[in-house]
């Protein structure tokens, strides 16, 4: 049913859920692309990672609610020494597509995209080029 | 964060389980894992080396003291910085298969003036899964 598939028991936890109606998110990209290889968990970019292998969340692909917190996400991650990507998608999440759960404080959005959803299907509204200077 | 070779320890000593994830932004940030005796300890992510490692630093920390920390009555700095046992460990992590590559033990007085973990870094509570 979902991307990723099998989960671990009780994933999505129960505080995720379906949209009522379309949102705006922003994800930051690899590329200028929106494919399959734009929207990889930590999961699948580790599976042989025994460390996550059991937490929900790392079969979750982040996302944002504002470009502010996706900057702010890009440039922690920066700190850190990890690009994350070169471009931010500005991307309409439509209620068919998974279960999301939102944490308000930073912005950030964990995604469990559902098997039917097609990623280079998904709405963009815009894609940003990131200046790391910025 | 660059740490002298006369911390190193030649062997492992904690073998970790990560139970609880407080922080995670495309990747791991923060997280409570558990040695074998169900012990507890936090683990932050202070940054990525070459080689394609996760440099974390992991103190043990008590259920009190960890629900102290997701009330934000304490932040994650200082939990670190008054680590319970005066133990502060710093692993190396695989990224891509998780296991432990290097340990060190960071003589408290060496980690009170080299702490990499932000003053004004906080949990976000309402993120918890």
């Amino acid at each position: 049913m979902f991307k990723g598939a099998p989960l671990p028991n009780n994933c999505p936890p129960p505080e995720a859920s379906e949209p009522e109606s379309s949102l705006t998110l922003f994800r930051i990209l690899l590329s200028g692309e929106i494919n399959d290889l734009a929207f990889q968990s930590y999961r699948q970019l580790f599976p042989e990672n025994k460390r996550y292998g059991n937490l929900c969340i790392a079969y979750a692909v982040s996302m944002f609610t504002t470009l502010e917190f996706t900057f702010e996400a890009y440039r922690a991650a920066l700190q850190r020494n990890k690009i994350l990507g070169s471009h931010i998608a500005r991307l309409v999440i439509q209620p068919g597509y998974g279960k999301f759960e939102l944490n308000p404080v930073n912005g950030h959005c964990s995604c469990w995209f559902y098997d039917s959803c097609l990623f280079h299907e998904i709405e963009c509204l815009q894609i940003i080029p990131i200046d790391e200077n910025s | 964060m660059k740490i002298p070779d006369t911390y190193k320890l030649n062997f492992h000593p904690l073998e970790l389980e990560v139970v609880e994830v407080l922080d995670f932004q495309n990747f791991p940030v923060l997280t409570v894992e558990k040695n074998s005796t169900g012990f507890k300890y936090l683990s932050y992510l202070v940054q990525f080396t070459p080689g394609g490692h996760e440099q974390r630093l992991i103190t043990p920390l008590t259920d009190a003291r960890l629900d102290e920390l997701k009330a934000g009555n304490i932040s994650v700095r200082s939990v670190f910085e008054t680590s319970e046992l005066g133990q502060v460990f710093c692993l190396l992590f695989d990224e891509a298969s998780g296991e432990t590559k290097e340990s060190w033990l960071l003589p408290f007085d060496y980690f009170q003036k080299n702490n990499p973990v932000p003053e004004n870094y906080q949990i976000h509570t309402a993120a918890l899964s």
